[in-house]
């Protein structure tokens, strides 16, 4: 019954006109971007002068930038897949038993994503150059899974905590260790929610800029 | 025990983690209180809030994380009545814009601000063009451009909590306020926005903690013309290695974020508090 009333309400109406004016403002710079990347000239002007497929190819004639790219990806997959594989192991730990500090242990866990970026990368980078780490490699993927876990953890958890824990005391029940039944019956049905964990990490990690501009020369990863 | 102790393996690799990460953070509020002896000292400090560049920076960025919360509430909310109240189409057309939005690429966004705001932008070219005005307005490289940069940045870290609020509260109460012969503002003022505060409070947070230690988006926009504190920790720790400076400068980030999200809070249990 929710749209009964609001379809036809003036208000909404006007919300919606406001709602799809700023998005079309806020969404623009990026068709902008997009379209310019097909321009003829070297003056990156909008609309372009001309037609060409030229910035591309020229991408492709530039290895620091394909192996940027490369280098993004890597980091992006293998850090998603530490947060995803302690995601849901903490989350299932923070769901199914109840135990004192649970609250606690959660806001702990969490915490990364109250601290500005600026100060993670800073962060970072005043510790390993205290510990003397030289692996860029492995600084950004702590860096990397420190920034993706909270968002993993929060996904995985809201859905271990919708599901029905009647489901796994009945496998249990009827003689599954808790190990097969959490292969049995919890993990299909976190499914969904691991895909949706899976893109949250990767755009997040691929996406980085600030902290893991702190980390590295410039040109390491690909928005760097 | 049996139990506990398994508990206790699962969550540790995910606590090591973080007490990693904390572990860092902490020595950078170490390296901000001893000087380069390593004896306790309050010099980075006392250059930090003596330095009148520094607090010009530290207090604009307040305001204009401020003033960018505000623009962001006052744009954002109508979305988010948009989002929860009209047909599904339309509702699932706003949530692909702000999805795609929240999505994209933060460089890639803030390159498309520098291509629409430039001088040759598309603003300045169709404002030229028609003739209302006979050179380029400036419209980046200083304040207006972050704004701008920064209120399209964090529009849907402000739409998101709210609508979530929105979409739990029931329809019914506006409908009765409305035969009880309220007008529709009025309802909507009356009874939605109160109803809607803790979804606000949780954007607000969002917004303004990321508005005030941004560092792209003053990077770019601004052009190193018109800075924001992160750009002051950057480019005190990577390009002049002064590590205790941009500690300092952190320390005071962090300390003043966490402020506004307790302030925050509290208002919101006030508010809880007053409404029983």
């Amino acid at each position: 019954m929710r749209t009964g009333a609001g379809s036809r309400d003036p208000l909404t109406t006007l919300a919606t006109v406001i709602a799809f004016v700023v998005l079309f403002v806020a969404t623009f710079p990026l068709f902008v971007t997009a379209i310019t990347a097909f321009n003829a000239t070297n003056e990156t002007v909008f609309p372009p002068n001309g037609w060409s497929l030229r910035w591309f190819r020229n991408i492709a004639r530039q290895p620091e930038l394909v192996q940027a790219a490369g280098f993004s990806l890597v980091l992006a997959v293998v850090s998603s897949a530490i947060s995803i594989s302690l995601g849901v192991v903490s989350a299932v730990a923070l769901t199914r038993r109840k135990f004192f500090g649970r609250d606690l242990i959660d806001a702990f866990l969490m915490s990364p994503l109250l601290v500005p970026q600026v100060i993670l990368g800073l962060s970072f980078l005043v510790f390993f150059v205290r510990v003397g780490s030289r692996q860029p490699f492995l600084n950004l993927l702590f860096l990397h899974v420190v920034i993706t876990f909270p968002y993993a953890l929060r996904v995985i958890r809201s859905s271990l905590t919708r599901m029905n824990p009647k489901l796994e005391e009945a496998a249990v029940g009827l003689g599954a260790s808790s190990l097969k039944s959490f292969f049995l019956v919890t993990f299909p049905q976190m499914r969904p929610s691991l895909f949706v964990a899976i893109f949250f990490c990767f755009v997040v990690s691929f996406d980085n800029f600030t902290a893991t501009a702190f980390l590295t020369v410039s040109g390491a990863t690909l928005p760097v | 025990m049996k139990s506990r102790l398994g508990l206790l393996l699962l969550l540790l690799p995910a606590l090591g983690l973080i007490a990693g990460f904390l572990t860092a953070l902490t020595s950078v509020l170490v390296m901000s209180v001893v000087d380069s002896s390593g004896a306790l000292s309050l010099e980075s400090y006392r250059s930090f809030l003596g330095d009148e560049r520094y607090m010009t920076i530290l207090l604009r960025s307040v305001w204009i994380a401020f003033y960018v919360t505000v623009i962001c509430l006052v744009l954002g909310y109508p979305i988010a009545i948009a989002m929860s109240r009209s047909s599904r189409t339309v509702a699932s057309l706003i949530t692909l814009a702000l999805a795609i939005q929240f999505f994209s690429i933060y460089v890639v966004k803030m390159y498309g601000w520098m291509l629409i705001l430039g001088n040759n932008g598309v603003v300045n070219r169709m404002l030229v063009g028609s003739g209302l005005v006979s050179s380029p307005v400036k419209l980046m490289y200083n304040e207006l451009g972050v704004a701008i940069g920064l209120t399209a940045a964090a529009l849907p870290l402000m739409v998101f909590p709210i609508n979530a609020v929105l979409q739990t509260i029931s329809l019914r109460y506006e409908e009765a306020a409305l035969s009880l012969g309220a007008g529709r503002l009025r309802a909507l003022l009356t009874i939605t926005l109160p109803l809607s505060v803790p979804g606000i409070l949780s954007g607000v947070i969002l917004t303004f903690v990321f508005c005030f230690a941004a560092y792209l988006t003053p990077g770019l926009l601004g052009g190193g013309f018109f800075k924001m504190i992160g750009n002051v920790i950057y480019e005190q720790a990577v390009a002049r290695f002064n590590y205790s400076l941009a500690a300092a400068s952190a320390a005071i980030t962090l300390v003043i974020s966490l402020f506004a999200v307790v302030a925050v809070n509290k208002a919101s249990q006030a508010f809880a508090g007053g409404r029983r």
